[in-house]
């Protein structure tokens, strides 16, 4: 594949550039962020990237026979459904059937919603995990 | 206890909590609105709103957005300044500075990256990029400015925070590389790792159905063909 190829062969020279660089200039240096340390972040978060998109990619393999047709028909009935609800809701009748329906569709979301709420309060969440920074 | 092995090097070197600073800088370019922002601006309109926001928008408003976005990080720096010495926790000055800290160096490449990637497409950001970390290593190297930042006395605000400065033109020079790395995986076409998926799935087929009649090369080929 085009895109994992390409990534694997930047993955492959930035290696070897931390490389040469740690061994023409000097050892990486945190504290003077020279030119070896920005070249071995580069790769290893590369690498690390990678990875995470190899595992995803194997582990979200089942959702492949979904075409597009499919993806968008079943965008339309979640909407109609959503429509439907708020409609029964607002009757204040027969959201059973709507709330059973609801289970079935909670995993075509592509991220939790954990995640997701973890994301919208970074900074909040950074400083309650790192209050030892 | 945790090993002393993976601590922070004092000087030079490799090691676990080295990497964290560095990978929090890019992993802030992989997700900032410049990295995102060009790719996706018709499949997300909140981005997209953003960007064409951010061209009518004129120098002295952005430089107020800036400001405003980089102020938390600002209080965050001068809060852990002031905490830091109240309860006069250990803190290694040769790290970053006397009163330089991390929030610092993320604010300072917020503003500056703001100030020059900003008409800057990912393309530019990464020559500038790699512009900027080699015209540093040269300063570092041959221009003095590695001597100064080891072994100078801390006489004035600035030599007090010779690390601080001074390594975040480094992290300004990671960050705009990365935002290049970032926009080359958003902009990665979805297409492409569709076909990896399907490829993967018939693999796992193929990978079933040959190992009992011990047929393997045309396995092997479909995983050859995947990395």
């Amino acid at each position: 594949m085009p895109l994992l190829f390409s990534l694997q062969v930047w993955n492959a020279i930035l290696w070897l550039l931390t490389g040469l660089c740690s061994a023409l200039i000097e050892s990486p240096s945190r504290r003077m962020v020279n030119l070896s340390y920005i070249v071995w972040m580069l790769a290893l978060n590369l690498t690390l990237l990678l990875q995470f998109l190899l595992v995803d990619l194997c582990i979200d393999g089942d959702d492949e026979g979904e075409d597009d047709a499919a993806t968008s028909a079943r965008l339309k009935d979640d909407k109609e459904r959503a429509a439907a609800g708020a409609h029964s809701t607002l009757d204040g009748s027969a959201s059973a059937s709507t709330a059973l329906a609801a289970p079935a569709h909670a995993p075509r979301s592509t991220s939790s919603m954990l995640l997701e709420a973890v994301n919208k309060n970074s900074l909040a969440f950074f400083l309650l995990v790192s209050r030892t920074m | 206890m945790f090993p002393r092995r993976y601590c922070k090097t004092e000087t030079f070197g490799y090691s676990l909590m080295d990497a964290g600073v560095g990978s929090f800088i890019v992993s802030h370019a992989l997700t900032s609105v410049q990295a995102r922002g060009g790719a996706s601006s018709s499949s997300d309109s909140r981005n997209g709103a953003s960007a064409t926001q951010r061209a009518r928008e004129g120098l002295r408003s952005s430089i107020s957005r800036i400001l405003r976005s980089t102020a938390p990080l600002l209080a965050l720096g001068f809060a852990r300044l002031l905490t830091v010495r109240a309860v006069d926790y250990q803190s290694h000055v040769s790290e970053y500075g006397v009163h330089w800290n991390f929030f610092f160096t993320l604010a300072c490449v917020a503003i500056l990256s703001a100030a020059t990637s900003r008409s800057m497409s990912p393309k530019q950001a990464l020559w500038a990029g790699a512009g900027l970390a080699l015209v540093y290593q040269l300063f570092l190297s041959v221009g003095g400015l590695g001597e100064f930042i080891l072994h100078a006395p801390r006489v004035s605000l600035l030599s007090a925070n010779k690390e601080g400065v001074c390594s975040a033109m480094g992290y300004l020079a990671l960050y705009l590389v990365s935002l290049r790395l970032g926009h080359e995986l958003v902009a990665a076409k979805e297409a492409s790792l569709q076909a990896w998926r399907s490829k993967w799935n018939r693999l796992a087929v193929s990978a079933a159905a040959n190992s009992d009649r011990g047929e393997l090369s045309s396995t092997l080929n479909l995983l050859v063909s995947l990395f």
